[in-house]
């Protein structure tokens, strides 16, 4: 999904709001990185679950590291990550454990909708196809489809 | 017929009147505006911005696209495809069926939101005719439904460029939830 090339011959524009869209993005991938590792623990051993929050959890490691490289390149300091993180409720058993996938990358797609909004077409398409991929692993931990994932209800019309 | 192919197909070349369109946006309002001031009395109307018909042509292409779940729904070929043969009960019958249902209800919501941002004079306000899609009869099963969710999550992400910021986060939204509704779907196939 996410090209793993980000160079370019002159070192993009790093203004305020797109170092802060990417900051934004890159906090959201180290704090569901850090929750992936919670999902992993409270899924049965051994699980086809577990195995897909192993593989949704190297995603968001690529994608956090492909965030660091562009706000690197343009010339700001990537975040880093906390030590921990708060999480929604407790995760104490597998159905909260998916549900915790599902907030993770609900929380992602929001965050990567905010790359959507500024005006560098590139950057613009990176969010969107950050958002679907987001919503495509939230959907089976979900087990149901969503309207407007990324998409804060205050923010529809009606 | 013909018509509507070329509606659905955004081949369109000369549709039905352009004057008085808005993006009900923030954003598309200091542009709007400013075309005010410029136009004389009677002059010309000028051309709609390229996210009006960005915006017309997502919400002709989420009308086709529930009525071709609506027709796909109706003719009840629903466990059709995909699954093994003998394994399409009633029980898969109904898992696809809501699951179709609430896909439905997805488009229906896409929709409502897109023409919620586009403002047409009422005798401009059905470009496409209701039941356009199901008379083009393309879409009669559930693998095409889902080939056309694909298409359609990437048409939207095509069209971002020059959009306003608030209209490309609706459609980058709709674009990945309607790429979600083929694993939806598929999970619903008979056998699964």
């Amino acid at each position: 999904m996410t090209s793993a090339s980000g160079s370019t011959s002159s070192r993009p524009a790093g203004t305020p709001p797109v170092i802060a869209a990417l900051q934004s993005a890159l906090a959201a991938e180290l704090a569901t990185c850090y929750g992936y590792g919670i999902v992993g623990a409270r899924l049965p051993q051994g699980s086809a679950e577990q195995a897909a929050a192993s593989t949704d959890w190297v995603a968001h490691m690529r994608a956090r590291d492909h965030l660091s490289a562009l706000i690197t390149a343009r010339g700001a300091t990537p975040t880093p990550a906390a030590v921990a993180y708060e999480l929604p409720g407790p995760v104490r058993t597998p159905a909260a454990a998916r549900a915790l996938a599902a907030t993770l990358e609900d929380r992602v797609a929001q965050a990567y909708l905010a790359l959507v909004a500024l005006p560098d077409s590139s950057l613009r398409r990176l969010g969107a196809e950050q958002v679907r991929a987001a919503a495509l692993r939230a959907q089976p931990w979900r087990g149901s489809v969503q309207a407007f994932p990324g998409l804060p209800p205050a923010s529809l019309h009606g | 017929m013909g018509a509507d192919d070329e509606l659905l197909s955004g081949l369109v070349a000369t549709g039905p009147a352009r004057r008085a369109l808005l993006i009900a946006s923030m954003a598309a309002l200091p542009a709007f505006l400013t075309a005010c001031r410029g136009v004389q009395a009677l002059g010309t109307p000028p051309p709609p911005p390229a996210d009006v018909d960005a915006l017309r042509s997502a919400i002709e292409h989420e009308t086709a696209l529930i009525a071709s779940y609506a027709a796909v729904i109706a003719s009840g070929k629903s466990v059709a495809t995909g699954g093994p043969a003998n394994s399409a009960g009633a029980a898969g019958r109904g898992r696809m069926g809501a699951a179709l249902a609430a896909v439905l209800a997805d488009h229906r919501q896409h929709l409502a939101q897109l023409r919620s941002r586009l403002i047409e004079p009422a005798a401009h306000g059905s470009a496409t005719p209701a039941g356009a899609a199901s008379r083009r009869g393309v879409i009669l099963t559930v693998a095409q439904l889902e080939q056309a969710e694909l298409t359609a999550s990437d048409r939207l992400i095509a069209q971002l460029a020059g959009l306003p910021p608030t209209l490309a986060q609706l459609f980058a939204s709709i674009a990945a939830s309607e790429a979600t509704h083929v694993p939806y779907l598929q999970a619903a196939r008979p056998g699964r």
